[in-house]
């Protein structure tokens, strides 16, 4: 039994560790493997964990492109709601 | 079976309101007018919104704020007009049609 990191990807603790063990050496890099971060809430819930075990791991995050990209305060949002014609053809 | 606490000792007692009904996963429900529907269902012993998409395990309420989207829920009647809401954020209105999954998606 391991913790679930990521709640709507259901990504695991034990997932998390496996990649890092595996040669992970960035919140990001852990991101694109297992896919932590990149559910509907987009690494609300999950992303200081993420990065918590990388650097728990002893590997440093570097700041900028490596650590996990936050875009706040915007909320996902669907595309029709955005064209605002959502129900027309 | 209602979970609602209604003599609060710091916060005021629940008023009056109108009660409305709504249906989730094709079940009817009685809700307090206004109150966010995963409350509604959760009031009515309902914790499980939805399975997880990988591991099929139960997925409701979390954060209860509006953040995490655990307890998202498509609001509408037929598959083209639902839309996705986080159900710790929609009101509940009279004849409001809940689903855990979009009519039509797996």
């Amino acid at each position: 039994m391991s913790y679930v990191i990521c709640r709507c990807e259901d990504v695991t603790e034990q997932e998390i560790s496996a990649c890092v063990d595996a040669g992970a050496t960035t919140a990001q890099e852990v991101k694109f493997q297992t896919r932590a971060g990149m559910g509907f809430c987009q690494g609300r819930v999950c992303r200081v964990s993420v990065e918590e075990a990388i650097e728990s791991a002893g590997v440093a995050i570097e700041l900028g492109a490596s650590s996990l990209t936050v875009r706040l305060p915007v909320r996902p949002t669907a595309l029709a709601d955005l064209a605002d014609h959502r129900g027309e053809d | 079976m209602d979970k609602r606490i209604v003599n609060h000792p710091v916060l005021n007692d629940l008023d009056e309101v109108a009660d409305v009904e709504f249906t989730f996963n094709g079940r009817t429900y009685v809700a307090r007018g206004g109150e966010p529907v995963a409350v509604a269902l959760l009031a009515a012993g309902v914790s499980e919104l939805r399975r997880s998409p990988e591991r099929d395990e139960s997925r409701g309420l979390y954060c209860g704020i509006g953040h995490c989207y655990e307890c998202r829920l498509w609001l509408g009647d037929s598959p083209e007009s639902s839309e996705r809401v986080r159900g710790c954020q929609v009101s509940v209105c009279d004849g409001d049609v809940y689903r855990s999954v979009r009519e039509g998606d797996e």
